[in-house]
């Protein structure tokens, strides 16, 4: 137990903010600085040689200590030179990642952020003092999971626990990130230990991280500095996640144990084997109800009309910033657009901010390109993958207006409009302020619909227009093609969308009566 | 026939991914590593050919004369590379410095001029009926300025506000901004599900159909 | 003497890559808000110059990957086995890729091998979110409730069935994301631009140097 220093309230020992009064507590261990190394006592909150901020400046003080990964798709996914520092103003959320690019320890060893890498690419036996140290080039703690990988690192300490292993080898990290086991009968207290604890969302387990999304620095100083692809970080580091559980064991396990992780595993798989159906038994009948139902919102229809209005032979900027992880949505999406483009005549230049989008781009283009004639060279132009940072929109602005990458842009009046497919929130973030904000460009931008809630704020801008239209996942891909009249894959999938939503919230609704049935089970039974 | 060959090894590919939902397995594993392998190696491929090649190899190999500037971004891109080894990663502190003072400088650019300034002009909204158009977009005008301002006190107050006067009006405002995160949060948990559920519907689309044939195209 | 030498090559060291940043800095942030011919041209070169380093970086980075399995092949570390596989791998698709990615070659493996394997194992994430939503949305406090309604009223909102009940849930669904989670998502933006910009001053400024360096990370 933590005593708050504020106001007494007592509080879990790995707390990072008192619960009641939301004061910081100062680390419970010692903590070494990430910016410059020095080691620093337990219970202090700024490194005692260079003031760094050693707890985060509280924008969830979520306590689940977590994986200090990189967050995935929300944020800025390059090993960061820069450390937390103690900005003093308003609202800090740029907790930039700790990794300090340092000159040299001087000895062999790699630099910090290449060790970073290289710990990530480790799989095998857990480290017990994952998580709870931080070595040099490790992130702090509270650098918060992606929370596209949590799920898998709950469903790894679930497979971990299910094998028998025993709990202390599990990373504490892993552990917190556990649903909560099954209500058993004999649980009176329902420890808050699973889950959120504090913050927003306490008591509430099957969040999926999302919290840490408020938590993860945004691309608060420019990550280029010698980053590693941050694809490739991703990849190791996503296929580290899922790796990196503790060895099996030849534990042997009592019976009743056994039958219990069995009775786990099946309510697991027939999680598993509903959701499938939900997806697969529509394909299958082959059911049109969606797409005779299909209703349109004023986003996508906003963003039909400006490229309705568009006059033939406009020049139109095409970003597509996706990979094969979201291609399910965003290729029915970038295939309606495209369409569409085509159809009213316009001349399509595009890029890709992705290293995978080059590829996916094309796919796109080849496909729909022939429907109109369209020739590579004349009707369109393809100018390649740039890379995903601040500089990379800007320089194919900048190289399109002065140093004439294309004959059909001479002036920012001659781009008509860009149109960008954004994969996750950054990559829509860096055409905005990059290109759109300081040189006005019209702008429409389909997205993944993990990337919507953070694209909303700028189509809702009233005052200033910044996005004139907004398409959302594959929903999104459904309605254009509605509003086209082009039936495609997209407006076929949504009955297998629309069911799987429902059996979503019957899996809430049923676990939550399983939960409280168990409960109150429980209680008449004593 | 190599078409089958190829729908085939996807499928195959597909299923070791899947195999995960069993339990972690060789397969799954031996999966991933393609996986990174291939991406890593793909990545490498473009950069090469889509950035370097272009840009800087390129007009070097052109007019080395006349496009000597570009010896500059050559050299502080080999200076980098020096930064894989422990001893020789000094040598790279200048190319960082460069890309930090770039992107830094872009950062705060494109952060007031794409963000910051037109999201705070977003704020400032009408809440007369007549210029918002309608009682109703008035009042949701309202609620979404208060609803920032709320937010962004939520954040300042539980950064450790220390306790005196006004911390009750922060209080009150971190208030609101709490429960406006709370549904914000829901919506981005909604909205994620929504994906992945629609990411699971194209592999099934293609296990079925192009794997299968059950399903027409 | 040798030791004045060195402390001037140590300081040098240490200053000129801050130097840099600084200067280079303050030039592309006039470069960005400031029409003058001559700035702008020399930003733009920096800018040019910026894309490539990135992609040096970029590659090493990637290389770097690369490397670390290679050590654990040669070590024979846990798990080696699997490396030669990745390795493999990436060979191939370099190899294959000598003379551009839009080699069949390359173009083939990247279609049948690395995006069914992508998005598959993203398409994983949705088995997950379904064992999660039955495991762990417990409604147990108020702020739960909040939290899982909005989920639900927008997953019902957004799909076509949705309408069933109504053109309530639909427009309750429009409402919640344009009002409410708008002004929260609002909120977080303004406030990571701020800190954003404060960050990249310091930067520039020089009071920050995560590119080594005094004041930065050690030595």
């Amino acid at each position: 137990m933590m005593e708050c220093p504020e106001c007494g309230a007592a509080n879990k020992p790995d707390s990072r903010f008192c619960g009641e009064c939301g004061q910081p507590l100062g680390t419970p261990k010692g903590m070494t600085c990430p910016m410059c190394d020095t080691s620093n006592p337990p219970g202090i909150t700024v490194c005692r040689l260079c003031g760094a901020r050693l707890i985060p400046p509280g924008v969830s003080p979520s306590e689940v200590p977590l994986e200090p990964l990189k967050p995935g798709e929300e944020a800025a996914t390059e090993a960061e030179g820069e450390g937390v520092e103690a900005v003093g103003d308003l609202a800090e959320d740029e907790i930039a990642e700790g990794v300090g690019v340092a000159e040299g320890p001087g000895e062999e060893t790699p630099p910090p952020w290449l060790k970073k890498l290289e710990e990530l690419a480790v799989e095998g036996g857990a480290e017990p003092e994952e998580g709870e140290d931080i070595e040099r080039g490790e992130l702090p703690e509270w650098l918060e999971v992606p929370p596209d990988f949590d799920e898998m690192l709950s469903e790894a300490a679930r497979a971990a626990d299910e094998e028998g292993v025993a709990p202390a080898e599990i990373p504490t990290w892993l552990e917190a990130l556990r649903p909560e086991e099954e209500a058993g009968v004999e649980e009176p207290a329902e420890a808050e230990a699973s889950g959120e604890v504090t913050g927003l969302l306490k008591g509430i387990s099957g969040t999926l991280g999302i919290e840490p999304i408020l938590a993860i620095p945004r691309r608060a100083v420019p990550l280029e500095a010698v980053s590693p692809a941050s694809a490739a970080y991703e990849r190791a580091e996503l296929f580290s996640a899922v790796v990196r559980e503790p060895a099996r064991r030849g534990v042997t396990l009592t019976e009743r144990r056994r039958t219990e992780k069995l009775a786990v595993s099946m309510v697991r798989w027939m999680t598993y084997l509903i959701l499938a159906a939900a997806v697969v038994v529509p394909i299958l009948l082959g059911s049109t109800w969606s797409e005779r139902n299909m209703t349109v919102g004023g986003s996508a229809t906003a963003m039909y009309q400006a490229i309705e209005q568009l006059p033939p032979g406009a020049v139109v900027l095409v970003s597509q910033d996706y990979d094969p992880g979201v291609a399910g949505e965003m290729l029915p999406q970038a295939r309606a657009v495209l369409h569409h483009l085509m159809e009213r005549g316009a001349r399509v230049i595009n890029v890709s901010l992705t290293p995978e989008g080059a590829r996916l781009s094309m796919r796109v283009l080849d496909a729909v390109a022939d429907d109109y004639g369209y020739v590579e060279g004349e009707g369109y132009q393809v100018l390649g993958y740039v890379v995903g940072v601040e500089a990379g929109p800007r320089s194919v602005v900048e190289g399109l207006l002065t140093a004439g990458w294309s004959d059909l842009v001479g002036d920012v009046e001659d781009i008509a409009l860009i149109v960008e497919f954004a994969g996750a929130p950054e990559y829509l973030r860096l055409w905005l302020e990059q290109v759109q904000g300081p040189y006005g460009i019209p702008m429409v931008a389909g997205v993944s619909a993990t990337a919507d809630p953070f694209a909303r704020p700028y189509y809702r801008n009233e005052a200033n227009r910044q996005l004139l239209g907004l398409m959302t996942g594959l929903v999104g891909a459904a309605e254009y093609e509605q509003l086209s009249g082009e039936s495609g894959p997209a407006l076929a999938s949504m009955d297998s969308q629309s069911v799987a939503h429902i059996v979503i919230i019957l899996l809430i609704l049923a676990g939550n009566v399983a939960y409280f049935g168990g409960r109150l089970t429980g209680r008449l039974t004593r | 026939m190599s078409e089958v060959f190829a729908v085939w090894i996807a499928a195959i590919l597909t299923l070791m991914v899947y195999s995960y939902l069993l339990a972690d397995n060789p397969l799954y594993r031996l999966a991933q590593h393609l996986f990174v392998g291939s991406s890593v190696g793909y990545a490498v491929v473009v950069v090469v050919h889509h950035v370097l090649r272009p840009r800087l190899i390129g007009p070097l190999l052109d007019d080395a004369t006349a496009n000597w500037p570009y010896f500059l971004p050559l050299l502080l891109g080999l200076l980098l590379l020096m930064k894989a080894r422990g001893s020789t990663a000094w040598v790279g502190n200048s190319s960082v410095a460069f890309l930090f003072g770039v992107g830094a400088a872009l950062a705060i650019g494109g952060a007031l001029v794409g963000s910051f300034l037109p999201q705070i002009q977003a704020s400032w909204v009408s809440v007369s009926p007549e210029t918002a158009g309608g009682a109703g977009a008035a009042v949701n005008n309202i609620l979404l300025t208060v609803g920032t301002i709320g937010t962004l006190s939520y954040f300042y107050f539980t950064m450790g506000v220390r306790k005196g006067p006004g911390t009750g009006f922060l209080r009150f405002g971190s208030t609101i901004g709490r429960w406006v995160l709370l549904i914000t949060l829901g919506a981005i948990y909604g909205n994620r599900v929504m994906a992945y559920v629609s990411l699971l519907i194209e592999r099934v689309y293609f296990l079925l159909g192009d794997w299968m044939g059950l399903v027409g195209q | 003497m040798r030791r004045l030498g060195r402390a001037v090559a140590v300081g040098v060291r240490r200053s000129l890559p801050m130097a840099m940043a600084m200067a280079i800095g303050a030039l592309m942030l006039i470069d960005f808000f400031f029409d003058e011919r001559h700035i702008n041209a020399l930003g733009g070169f920096f800018l040019e110059s910026a894309v490539i380093v990135v992609a040096f970086a970029l590659l090493l980075g990637l290389l770097n990957v690369l490397v670390v399995h290679l050590r654990r092949i040669i070590k024979r570390e846990g798990g080696w086995f699997y490396s030669i596989a990745l390795l493999a791998m990436a060979l191939m698709v370099m190899v294959a890729g000598i003379p551009g990615p839009d080699n069949s070659a390359v173009v083939w493996i990247f279609d049948y091998i690395q995006f069914p394997l992508q998005a598959a194992t993203f398409s994983l994430l949705a088995f997950f979110v379904a064992t999660a939503a039955y495991r762990g949305l417990r409604l147990r406090s108020l702020e739960a409730v909040a939290f899982v309604l909005t989920a639900v009223v927008v997953l019902i909102g957004q799909v076509p069935v949705g309408r069933v009940l109504g053109d309530v849930v639909p427009a309750l669904k429009d409402w919640i994301l344009n009002v409410p989670s708008t002004a929260g998502v609002r909120g977080i933006i303004i406030g990571v631009a701020l800190g954003t910009i404060a960050t990249g001053v310091r930067v520039l400024m020089g009071f920050d140097r995560p590119y080594g360096g005094e004041g930065g990370s050690t030595q």
